[in-house]
């Protein structure tokens, strides 16, 4: 499964928050480590790559990445910011 | 922990944070500062929208701050790039409405900036919005941004003045975000030497997501960004860093920015916003540009308009410098009939306490009758 982000609306990282705009008009924020699966979806990428990548970079097991990514990914696909290719 | 204001004072300290980063520029402090002075750093920030450039400064160690500190910087600076994204979610309606309307523009000041001059978009906040069309579409722009929604804060001065010399009027969304629509790019004498028509012919596209948006090219967003510090009202410090980040690129042609500047007859207006913002910031680098403003003896024309914006930066006094520049007799009667009688709506609108309001109006209609 891979997946990337839609960019339509605006966004900035900062402060090691994400904001970004939806396609409603509302603009949501998220925390690390948002920013950084934002900057790794800028290409379409293989999920299990993804979480591979951020199970190193913040040395967490693998499992528990992978729940917390799905979950991230869910709701940014959920408001447009987000698509997933089987 | 040490707590310091180092040998700094409010003003060197905004200037440090203004700075940071930038070739030259000393560090902002060598610990955290005292509480009283860290208040009013943050009230400056706000003030002067440098939320991202305290963040990054933060960030690359050029100040040291307690954790709370840390704390309370990354919240402001969250919540200034929230009202940017607000702000760009804006743009980007207004820049559709506009493309219906077959309105050409081209954005300036602080997105333009933030996206073409710095190296991440985060370090440069903005509150507004502000586009650029040409004097013919300005009338259809107006039109076509209230059709999709977006309301005049105030009435026109004057139909003639609007339509013929304004710089031109603020807008607002329903839900409160500013969006100024330019007809040129300063009050009085200096907005009316700008060649509008080649600066409309010339830009820098940069994209707000699937929005394709066009920015002034480099050198005239220098030029503006001078001309912003010097003429305009409400300045804040962001727009030194916006001069300093655009003349210390490397691939900016030098000769550009004076060349539109002489074109425009405003290279006294370049050379002062030069010279202000390295004051400002303290800069001790050596720059070409920076050596040509101070060496420059300015023609008397715009030394003297020059003077009136300093010593009186009221709309009138800055509006009456455009009559040397004014092509013939007949324009400058118009010109001044304009100002004379400002419309009652605009009247009322600027004088919202009753008491000043009434003699405001009554003042309109006695110069009317004095005019007959």
């Amino acid at each position: 499964m891979k997946a990337h982000r839609v960019d339509r609306w605006p966004w900035r990282i900062g402060s090691g928050v994400l904001i970004a705009a939806t396609g409603s008009g509302q603009v949501i924020e998220a925390r690390q480590p948002a920013p950084v699966v934002w900057e790794l979806l800028e290409a379409p990428i293989d999920v299990d790559e993804l979480v591979s990548i951020l199970a190193e970079v913040f040395d967490t097991p693998v499992p528990t990445v992978r729940a917390d990514v799905m979950d991230f990914v869910d709701q940014l696909r959920a408001v447009g910011l987000v698509e997933v290719q089987p | 922990m040490t707590m310091v204001a180092a040998a700094l004072d409010g003003v060197a300290l905004r200037a440090a944070i203004t700075a940071c980063g930038l070739p030259g520029a000393e560090p902002v402090a060598d610990g955290p500062l005292d509480p009283g002075t860290w208040t009013a750093v943050m009230a400056a920030t706000h003030e002067h929208r440098l939320h991202g450039l305290l963040a990054h400064a933060i960030a690359e160690g050029l100040l040291p701050v307690t954790p709370e500190q840390a704390a309370e910087a990354a919240d402001r600076h969250r919540a200034a790039l929230s009202s940017c994204v607000h702000l760009e979610l804006m743009l980007q309606r207004a820049a559709r409405a506009l493309g219906r309307a077959g309105v050409d523009f081209r954005v300036l000041k602080g997105p333009a900036h933030a996206h073409l001059d710095y190296p991440d978009a985060a370090m440069r906040a903005f509150g507004d919005v502000d586009l650029l069309v040409r004097a013919g579409d300005y009338p259809a722009a107006l039109e076509a941004l209230q059709a999709d929604g977006f309301t005049r804060t105030l009435p026109p001065v004057h139909p003639t003045f609007d339509r013929e010399w304004t710089k031109g009027a603020t807008m607002e969304s329903e839900d409160g975000w500013e969006l100024d629509v330019h007809r040129t790019l300063a009050a009085g004498r200096f907005g009316l030497t700008i060649d509008l028509d080649e600066l409309l012919s010339t830009g820098q596209p940069f994209p707000v997501g699937d929005v394709e948006l066009t920015a002034l090219a480099p050198a005239a967003r220098l030029v503006h960004a001078c001309y912003h510090v010097t003429l305009g009202g409400n300045l804040r410090w962001v727009s030194y860093r916006d001069i300093a980040q655009l003349a210390l690129d490397p691939s900016l042609d030098l000769t550009e920015p004076v060349d539109l500047a002489r074109h425009w007859r405003g290279e006294a207006v370049l050379a002062a916003g030069l010279v202000r913002a390295w004051e400002a910031l303290g800069l001790t680098l050596d720059h070409p540009l920076l050596e040509w403003a101070r060496a420059l003896r300015p023609p008397a024309d715009q030394a003297a308009a020059l003077a009136t914006y300093r010593s009186d930066p009221s709309f009138r006094a800055q509006a009456l410098t455009a009559l040397s520049v004014l092509p013939s007799l007949r324009a400058k009667a118009r010109y001044l009939g304009s100002l004379a009688f400002p419309s009652d709506e605009h009247l009322r609108a600027r004088h919202r306490s009753r008491p000043r309001q009434v003699v405001a109006v009554i003042s309109a209609e006695l110069c009317r009758r004095w005019a007959r």
